[in-house]
């Protein structure tokens, strides 16, 4: 599995970052590709969103890579990867996560690759009455599975497959564009993937709604917020839905900024983690 | 007698609270926002006023004209129109659309663009045009998405007939 995962990685970490320099970016509207999440799809920070990456229409191509760096009270979370969309209709990409848990295992740390894929059923964003409709799959492998097994996790990969609705009204509240998304996702992950899949509370695939909101004070900054709802299938500690509130900054479809003031609540038994969300991404 | 870990213990469960309560205030707000639009008939000003009456409504669609001309994408559908009579119509419309009393006397949206097999590219290289002429006029965030969510769907009688 491994080298496929690295040949796929070099192909999109190449396509992602040669194409904006080759040609100009896509024709969809500013914003319209989201951010990148912390799992590699495009959408919020935690919350993936019913849009493609990047910028391109139904005859380009899209394309996105991005770093993100969490940082809660007792831990950090270091994140990157890369995605093309091929003609506003399949995403594909590839996320890698490194946690930081050295206050509970003191020279560990727990990794996850995320390989996903996304299909746009209907609609689109702005344009039609009904909201943009996207099936998404993400298939999750531990790297670091001795830790999580250890605590009562049963699996070293799952597969999250989730339903993401998407639309944004032009003239929303105080005339400003406003942006909801709703996501419904099946998944077995703890923290994610990070502590592996199912548990000795758990082992079945549970239904969970996950949600973000968003207003545009200009085209460029948008303010918002997200959350996501999660399993709890280990009985060593327990596992908190998540919260965040962001600001975006889309300067131009080249470039974007999140910043964001995360709760992720408890993680392997610290309480109320909370901390700054840093995300950079480019586009094409 | 607290200590301070009860105390501390007490304080951290609001997070969430607050969250929960940010969230639900979106909706809140998305609610009232959709009330507060409902004119309160004579004192707000019609969207035409808001962009300048009729300068303002000139002056934007000829900025709008120059910004289609300079775009690569879209300025080759526009080769063999007759830009006089494309700025009057645009205008009436606009005028019309914003509440100004005008009549338009051009085609309909779909009439207008039968046969022409507009992509979705170049629908949205309009619609930045429109917001570059927009921005170029200095006009407010509200107004611009106020004529934005009246020519947005527009979209299905233009995109791909």
């Amino acid at each position: 599995m491994t080298p496929i995962i690295r040949t796929l990685w070099l192909c999109l970490i190449l396509s992602a970052v040669v194409a904006p320099i080759q040609a100009a970016p896509g024709g969809r509207l500013i914003a319209t590709g989201g951010a990148m999440t912390v799992e590699g799809a495009a959408g919020g920070g935690i919350v993936p969103w019913a849009m493609l990456a990047g910028y391109g229409e139904d005859q380009e191509f899209g394309a996105a890579a991005w770093m993100t760096q969490v940082q809660p009270d007792d831990f950090s979370l270091q994140a990157y990867g890369a995605a093309v969309s091929l003609h506003n209709r399949v995403e594909l990409s590839i996320g890698k996560q490194r946690f930081d848990i050295e206050k509970v295992v003191p020279g560990e740390e727990l990794a996850q690759t995320i390989i996903g894929a996304k299909l746009r059923l209907n609609g689109d964003l702005i344009f039609s009455r009904l909201p943009q409709l996207t099936l998404g799959l993400q298939y999750k492998k531990n790297d670091t599975f001795a830790i999580p097994s250890s605590v009562g996790a049963r699996d070293d990969n799952g597969l999250d497959v989730y339903l993401a609705a998407s639309k944004l009204w032009l003239d929303g509240p105080f005339h400003r564009s406003f942006f909801l998304n709703t996501t419904l996702r099946a998944t077995k992950a703890n923290q994610g993937g990070l502590l592996g899949f199912g548990g000795d509370k758990g082992n079945r695939l549970e239904l969970m709604g996950e949600l973000s909101a968003g207003l545009f004070l200009t085209r460029q900054w948008v303010l918002g917020m997200e959350y996501r709802q999660k399993p709890d299938n280990l009985g060593f500690a327990r596992e908190d839905d998540w919260y965040d509130v962001f600001v975006g900054w889309f300067p131009n479809k080249r470039v974007s900024v999140v910043a964001a003031w995360s709760e992720l609540g408890s993680i392997t038994g610290f309480d109320d983690q909370t901390g700054v969300y840093l995300s950079l991404q480019v586009s094409q | 007698m607290r200590t301070d870990s009860q105390a501390e213990y007490a304080f951290m469960p609001l997070y969430p609270r607050c969250l929960k309560a940010l969230i639900m205030g979106v909706f809140i707000v998305w609610h009232l926002g959709a009330c507060s639009v409902t004119p309160t008939a004579s004192s707000e000003r019609t969207l035409y006023e808001e962009l300048g009456g009729e300068a303002g409504v000139e002056q934007l669609t000829h900025d709008f004209i120059r910004q289609i001309a300079a775009d690569e994408r879209i300025k080759g559908r526009y080769r063999n129109s007759d830009i006089g009579r494309f700025h009057r119509m645009m205008v009436e419309q606009m005028c019309m659309e914003t509440g100004g009393g005008c009549t338009y006397t051009g085609d309909d949206m779909r009439q207008t663009h039968a046969g022409m097999k507009i992509t979705r590219v170049e629908f949205n290289a309009i619609v930045e045009a429109l917001m570059r002429a927009m921005d170029n006029n200095g006009i407010d965030q509200g107004v611009q998405n106020r004529l934005l969510a009246i020519y947005a769907p527009m979209h299905q009688d233009i995109v791909l007939r």
